[in-house]
């Protein structure tokens, strides 16, 4: 019997070749965009879940960072009994290290607590292993990939590197790199024992410093919100008094990757559940558009085959049998489309890859779960898609072919609904591409509020004062550069250093940014003072007695009337200072952010973001030339110069890839579904052919047989339209909220969805019925 | 072997009823060969549906082997279908996606038997309209002739007792048609109950008795 049934459907694939074509491509196509989406989505949600002990694995959070101070992980362990342990990480970029003479630039750094290999699970290769391995002072494990860059094939335990051009660390172990999917990658990792005498005991007790990630293992049962609670009274306490109070809460780790975007500056960019999300529906609704074609055309089809039907069910088939064989049927046609799918993704994953900037493969599919899954989910789809036309199609009555005069009306409008469905979903990813391609211009055009081209900048150890105004005078004398200044943060950074500072007149002190400067900086960046002066060297003064404020910071510090000349106490450092100037809030950190107060005062002992503004026209060469002048001053350092606005790009690389992802899959479900409509109009037309035959004997024009069949499909995109609309507008008004500034979400924009999707179908259905009306309508008599 | 008392079928629409079947009564024992002639629309097709069990009257009885059937669901239908009616039409109805071998099969099929018997079946019976050298063809490759004594082959597989068959020779030129014609006899010789719808004398002459319909209704029998 199966032999049969497969029989049947294999000469009814290949003798109908437009439908089978339309309906396997798009089934391929949509499956292999589900597989694709799969692996990329089964890829962000095994973040950090690889660590054995990943459910009871915590981080410590302050409202808008995951930063903390030295000393939380230790008061918190020793009073909480929740706390099994804890580990605290220390990151650091820009890091020189070097072994006999190969020296990189290590962006990958971090000073650990031992405890982080007993908490976390990383393998180890070489040397001691576990805790033990961090437990000596000066002591640093590194990855495998590090070990082979600085030492080729040769074994590095017991050999030394030199970290930040003066500290020796032996190396004790070496363990697998880092994977993919953790929500921090280091390569190098030294011990935290000896961290007092390495930053300082001041640094090193203070409560100010919150520059330490801070993870706990937890028992197996507790309650967070008490713990949460527990932790914000202690740390309240023993942060600096007068502080604004801050509500601490832990993150489980396997969280951290998706569930972090509202941190500013986490360890490293982590993506977010909403794009999770999007791309899970984008994948599904696609899977649909193609189910959908399948469905519609193999019900249109099915008018040929009712000799078939009707034959078998004489010779005693019952409507069961029947069902029976079209579902096996449809099954057998997923199962092909499955086969060619896997070969797309063989073919697209490289590209996907590049475009997603992930590294999948095939081999997160292989996990029995996930198998199970898919065949499932081709089972599933196939009894669905195969369910209604198996309804359908038994249902005829046998009669039919015995030429009785029955005629039954298939007044069922399951095939328009289905279109219907898919150009909801087509309209609601128009508006979508068409929003997101609008944020995205939004972000890169808008007015920052200081000048981004022509402006180089780089991190290194300038040395002393003296040194670093040499260097900035060698510069400053060639044709090329018309300005030099260092600082501790620059705009395309975040605000991250923070500390107290309380205006004349004011009870209390507010926690606020502190950006740390020198002369020409504001210059350097084509920032203007809204009110007063900027720095100046004419002014000694400025050195050590003057601030300048932002227009947020002047309303945030409480300062009321002409603040030019009132004072300000600083905390960083400790001194009182008069505001000389204010600038206006220029958009320091990306458009995800409200525009911070910022306090910018001269100190030159924290600075390390080197800026130059180039004259705009050989920039490639004048930085070369400026990377030159640098390392002849400071040969020991590795210096890169980056240009400032190829940062600004890097900071929204995430929502571009997002939207060209989008707005493929957009394109991709435009073109499934006009396949599908191009299907089905070519079934109604040659199911019309009579009655267009008939209406131009009688005198009808051929736009007026155009515009017959496409009144019919309009109504359904107006209606799709109407539900398409609320949805897309609720989700991108969710993504647009992660964002502090963003475009309008106009009526205009679903309007043009709605339009081009009219348009769309319009071309198609008249592309297809112009091909029909143009026919002799003595010879489409004839044939019927 | 059948009897039908007062049988009719009604097709209602909204606003017009139409009676295709009016208040027949016959009668038909086990191996006779009956003709049924008449004008078109005059029920004859109707009647064969109601008789083959692919349709229900809406008034009336009818008893198949002394079971009353007019009432039965469509799966009841199906099931007393199977194997003791056999279908022959005018436009010969194969699969065109099956050979002829696969064609004949198809009843055997449904009745669930087993694939070695199933081939010896098929091979006698294609061997007997002497068709057995096309199993292999598919439906167009084959003549109008051939193509009908495939559809008798599938007909008579299952051995049922009742062959319905609706204008046979409708689309054969006479030769073929009268070909036909003598395995139909040659099948009621056997014992085979046949009813046939026909439009031509030639044909009904075969039969032992000849109903002729008009409107809905027999108008009158004549024996052979």
């Amino acid at each position: 019997m199966i032999m049969n049934y497969l029989k049947i459907a294999l000469t009814n694939i290949y003798k109908n070749k437009v439908y089978s074509i339309i309906s396997i491509s798009s089934l391929a196509v949509g499956m292999a965009v589900c597989i694709l989406l799969l692996l990329y989505v089964t890829h962000e949600l095994s973040y950090d879940r690889y660590h054995e002990k990943s459910d009871n694995i915590y981080r410590l959070c302050q409202d808008v960072h995951p930063y903390q101070a030295p000393g939380a992980a230790r008061l918190l362990t020793d009073n909480l009994p929740e706390i099994i342990s804890s580990v605290r990480i220390l990151p650091r970029d820009n890091i020189n290290v070097q072994f006999d003479n190969k020296r990189f630039k290590e962006d990958e750094v971090a000073w650990v607590d031992p405890a982080l290999f007993d908490i976390f699970s990383f393998n180890f290769i070489v040397g001691t292993k576990g805790s033990s391995s961090l437990q000596q002072p000066g002591t640093v494990v590194i990855t495998k990939s590090t070990a082979e860059k600085y030492f080729g094939n040769e074994n590095p335990i017991g050999k030394t590197i030199e970290v930040g051009n003066e500290y020796d660390y032996l190396i004790t172990a070496v363990i697998e790199d880092i994977s993919d999917n953790s929500h921090f990658k280091f390569d190098i990792f030294m011990t935290l024992e000896d961290g007092a005498m390495m930053f300082g005991n001041d640094w090193m007790d203070s409560w100010g410093w919150c520059n330490f990630l801070v993870y706990f293992e937890m028992q197996d049962n507790f309650s967070k919100p008490d713990v949460e609670e527990k932790i914000s009274n202690l740390l309240n306490i023993a942060n600096e008094p007068n502080s604004t109070p801050i509500d601490y809460t832990i993150q489980n780790v396997v969280d951290i990757h998706l569930y972090s975007s509202h941190f500013l500056g986490d360890i490293q960019p982590q993506n977010s559940i909403i794009y999770v999300l999007i791309f899970s529906a984008i994948g599904l609704l696609i899977l649909f558009i193609a189910s959908f074609n399948y469905v519609n055309l193999f019900t249109a089809n099915a008018t040929n085959r009712l000799t078939e039907i009707s034959v078998r069910k004489t010779f005693g088939a019952s409507r069961r049998q029947l069902a029976k064989q079209f579902i096996l049927e449809s099954i057998l046609v997923f199962f092909v489309s499955f086969c060619f799918s896997l070969l797309l993704v063989g073919l697209t994953l490289p590209l996907f890859n590049e475009f997603s900037g992930k590294a999948l493969s095939f081999s997160i599919l292989a996990n029995t779960n996930i198998i199970i899954g898919l065949l499932g989910m081709l089972l599933v789809v196939g009894i669905l898609a195969g369910w209604y036309p198996a309804l359908i199609l038994s249902s005829y009555s046998p009669t039919r072919v015995l030429k009785s005069s029955i005629k039954s009306g298939s007044g069922f409008q399951i095939k328009k609904l289905l279109i219907g469905i898919q150009f909801t979903i087509v309209i609601a990813l128009i508006a979508c591409a068409i929003i997101m391609y609008g944020q995205i211009n939004f972000l890169e055009t808008k007015d920052l509020g200081f000048e981004k081209e022509a402006v180089i900048t780089t991190i290194f150890d300038y040395g002393d004062e003296a040194k670093y105004n040499t260097l900035k005078h060698e510069l400053l004398s060639k044709s090329y550069v018309s300005n030099v200044s260092v600082a501790s943060r620059i705009p395309s950074g975040d605000l991250g250093n923070q500390s107290y500072a309380k205006a004349e007149g004011q009870e209390e002190s507010i926690l606020i940014p502190y950006v740390h400067v020198t002369f020409d900086y504001f210059r350097t960046l084509g920032i203007e003072p809204i009110e007063g002066r900027l720095f100046s060297e004419e002014f000694s003064t400025d050195v050590k007695e003057s601030v300048i404020l932002n227009a947020a910071a002047v309303k945030n510090l409480g300062i009321e009337g002409n603040p030019i000349g009132q004072s300000v106490q600083c905390n960083w450092p400790k001194s009182t200072r008069k505001i000389v100037g204010v600038i206006d809030d220029i958009h320091f950190e990306s458009l995800y952010n409200k525009i911070k107060p910022a306090v910018f005062l001269i100190h030159y002992p924290v600075v390390y973001h080197l800026i130059v503004k180039v004259i705009p026209s050989d920039e490639i060469g004048s930085m070369n030339a400026i990377t030159d002048i640098c390392q002849s001053f400071y040969p020991d350092e590795v210096i890169e110069f980056i240009f400032l606005d190829s940062i600004l790009e890097f900071r929204y690389k995430k929502d571009i890839t997002t939207f060209q992802l989008m707005g493929f899959f957009a394109a991709l479900a435009i073109f499934l579904a006009c396949m599908g409509l191009l299907g089905i109009s070519t079934f109604i037309i040659s199911s019309k052919t009579k009655e267009i035959g008939i209406r131009k004997v009688n005198g009808a024009k051929v736009w007026e047989i155009i515009q017959l069949l496409n009144v019919g499909f309009i109504k359904w995109i107006a209606i799709a339209f109407v539900i398409a609309t609320p949805l897309a507008y609720y989700a991108m008004s969710r993504w647009l909220e992660s964002f502090a500034y963003r475009t309008e979400l106009s009526w205009w924009i679903f309007a043009i969805s709605g339009l081009a999707t009219v348009l769309i179908v319009i071309s198609t259905v008249s592309w297809v019925t112009y091909k029909a009306a143009r026919r002799n309508p003595v010879e489409s008599l004839r044939y019927e | 072997m059948i009897t039908t008392e007062k049988l009719g079928k009604v097709f209602r629409t909204e606003e017009v009823e139409t009676y295709a079947l009016n208040n027949v009564d016959i009668h038909i024992k086990k191996g006779e060969f009956t003709a049924v002639m008449g004008p078109s629309g005059c029920g004859k097709s109707t009647l064969l549906n109601i008789i083959g069990l692919l349709d229900n009257p809406t008034e009336g009885l009818y008893a198949f082997n002394g079971t009353e059937v007019s009432k039965l669901k469509e799966k009841d239908r199906t099931d007393f279908r199977k194997g003791n009616i056999g279908f022959i039409f005018q436009s010969f109805n194969l699969i065109d996606e099956l050979n002829v071998y696969d064609n004949v099969e198809l009843p055997l099929l449904y009745l669930r038997m087993k694939a070695s018997e199933r081939a010896k079946k098929v091979d006698t019976v294609l061997k007997r309209m002497k068709i057995g050298h096309r199993a292999k063809h598919f439906p167009q490759q084959l003549s109008g002739g051939q193509q009908q004594r495939v559809a008798i082959a599938r007909a008579v597989i299952a051995n049922p007792s009742l062959i319905l068959a609706d204008e046979p020779t409708g689309n054969l030129d006479s030769k073929n048609g009268i070909e036909v014609m003598n395995l139909l006899s040659e099948l009621n010789q056997e014992g085979t109950t046949i009813i046939m719808v026909t439009h031509s004398d030639r044909d009904a002459g075969y039969a032992h008795r000849i109903i002729n319909l008009l409107d809905g209704k027999v108008l009158m029998e004549k024996m052979n």
